[in-house]
């Protein structure tokens, strides 16, 4: 010992390859698994370590050209708004008759390829690539086929408790029954928003991270909610996340993404096989976030063996969504057609994570501990369709 | 769009940590690393225009950072490359240590008893061991090569006074 410090040549070269392996080993979890304290930590000692971090006063003045740069471009931003708005009409015109000629032909068809690169720590999927000659072959009309009940219907079984906001609801999709064969040009279902919200989001407040056994007492309402008919499991008392009477974990992963997506007026696409997954698993974590350009959500399901992860960013403009990546290193990747369209799927060991843009939604959802047929869970998802 | 205040109390408070994180994953180029840090602030301020509409600032400055350092591989051509092959990290100082000499028994006197017991974890471990033993000593691994590191300087300092 007395000599490795004194003439250790490889001291810092051999410190940082450790820390660069502390850092893999922290972005290789789940997003909702990492710990970004550790994450600021290891980039710290790295920074230090290889004479590469910056000194406070540094860090002050370029915080200082950030700021003058983003007011600089304000203004310059709001004239180009101007002038685009000059330009709409006409783009109105063909956009409209493009529509036109899109939607006779190619219902239920998905507008958005991709061009999939490899990197070395993963891939970009650019969904900026619209080639309609690549969308998915339209469903005949005429073609029957057989709807499966499940996830979009309130069946018996599925329980309607009480949310954080102290409001009980069913929603979801009328009952349709097995062995239901129509046409994809009808409507096959509804959103039932029978018992509809009592209370709506309270305004001004931001969506707070709820967990299935999050204790977060919803603003008003003392009013017990109803329990919408058919449905087992009354609700508790007002205010407050379901008691251990009920059972908060019998909600579907299809109901919990339709029920938060609906303070939002957004009903996502879903599935509807679960072969592999545990239609009931727990959410584990929830959070969204509401930007200029797009609204994200993201959804953590896990029990002892299991985790589902799916995010939903829902972009304003096509043009807005951005380049993809899909963080999985030399894994098997392939492309599939669901009723969404385009669905990209990246396989490595237990990870498999699937990719689909439908209506300016970017879906991620990702599989831990499954074995290749999460991919049918992930090929399940069906578009709603509402009147 | 958010106040300047706001805009600028925000970035002061989040810079260092993610230009650390872009720097760490860019191959130790202090120049891309500034560059993309900006790209990033810049880019989440023209997606927020109120901060309160966003529960996560943190968790979301990092998937931006992601998005531009991949952004930025795939413009310029370039991976992550190992530590020996990176012209930055060729830079390391420890390559001119000194080789150990008569006075090498005084170098280490000067470290008080932590110093000491920081450099026996450290190398009468290995790395599999190293973090439970950073454990007992109460540090994490970051922090212990982070002390390891000033350890180095300290005696460097000295050295180069003899």
């Amino acid at each position: 010992m007395r000599k490795n410090i004194l003439n250790d040549d490889n001291l810092y070269s051999d410190m940082l390859t450790e820390l660069q392996a502390m850092l893999s080993e922290e972005l290789d979890k789940p997003e909702g698994l990492r710990s970004y304290d550790t994450i600021a930590e290891i980039t710290s000692a790295i920074a230090e370590i290889s004479g590469g971090a910056v000194s406070d006063e540094k860090a002050a003045s370029a915080a200082d050209d950030i700021t003058a740069s983003l007011f600089a471009n304000e203004k310059r931003s709001m004239i180009n708004m101007v002038s685009k708005y000059l330009s709409v009409i006409s783009a109105c015109i063909i956009m409209l008759i493009a529509f036109n000629f899109v939607s006779l032909n190619s219902f239920g068809a998905n507008l958005f390829d991709a061009v999939v690169s490899s990197r070395d720590d993963g891939f970009v999927i650019d969904f900026s690539i619209k080639n309609p000659g690549s969308a998915v072959t339209p469903v005949n009309p005429a073609d029957d086929y057989t709807l499966t009940t499940g996830v979009y219907a309130t069946t018996e079984g599925v329980y309607a408790t009480t949310v954080v906001y102290a409001t009980t609801y069913t929603t979801g999709y009328a009952v349709i029954p097995a062995g239901t064969t129509g046409s994809p040009t009808e409507p096959q279902y509804v959103a039932d928003t029978t018992g509809a919200p009592q209370n709506t989001r309270p305004t001004g407040s931001s969506v707070t991270q709820k967990s299935a056994d999050t204790n977060a007492s919803a603003p008003n309402t003392t009013t017990a909610p109803a329990s919408p008919a058919g449905n087992p499991g009354d609700t508790q008392g007002s205010g407050n996340v379901p008691s251990a009477t009920d059972d908060p974990e019998r909600i579907t992963i299809a109901e919990h993404l339709m029920r938060e997506c609906q303070y939002d007026d957004f009903t996502p696409c879903a599935p509807i096989e679960y072969d592999c997954v545990d239609p009931y698993i727990p959410l584990t974590d929830f959070s969204s976030e509401h930007m200029t350009d797009s609204d994200d959500y993201y959804f953590a399901f896990s029990d002892e063996e299991h985790q589902v992860d799916i995010i939903i960013e829902k972009y304003n403009d096509p043009d807005d969504i951005p380049q993809l990546i899909i963080p999985i290193s030399e894994a098997s990747h392939w492309k599939i057609t669901g009723e969404v369209g385009a669905i990209y799927i990246f396989h490595k060991d237990d990870r498999m994570c699937a990719v689909f843009v439908y209506d300016n939604c970017v879906y991620t959802i990702t599989g831990y501990n499954f074995d290749e047929s999460f991919e049918d869970f992930a090929v399940s998802f069906r578009v709603p369709i509402q009147n | 769009m958010i106040d300047k205040e706001s805009c600028n109390r925000l970035i002061n408070q989040y810079y260092k940590e993610i230009y650390n994180y872009c720097y760490a994953r860019m191959n130790y180029d202090k120049a891309a690393a500034e560059d993309c840090t900006q790209e990033v602030f810049v880019t989440f301020f023209s997606k927020h225009g109120k901060l309160e509409e966003t529960s996560n600032i943190r968790l979301w400055l990092y998937r931006a950072a992601d998005n531009v350092i991949h952004a930025y591989f795939r413009k310029n051509d370039t991976s992550a490359v190992s530590i020996e092959d990176s012209p930055e990290a060729q830079n390391i100082p420890d390559r001119n240590t000194p080789s150990p000499d008569e006075g090498s028994d005084t170098l280490l006197d000067m470290l008080d008893d932590d110093e000491r017991r920081i450099v026996e974890v450290y190398y009468d471990t290995d790395y599999g061991d190293r973090r439970s033993a950073a454990e007992r000593l109460g540090l994490t691994m970051p922090a212990l090569y982070q002390r390891i590191h000033k350890i180095k300087n300290k005696i460097r300092n000295v050295k180069s006074k003899q």
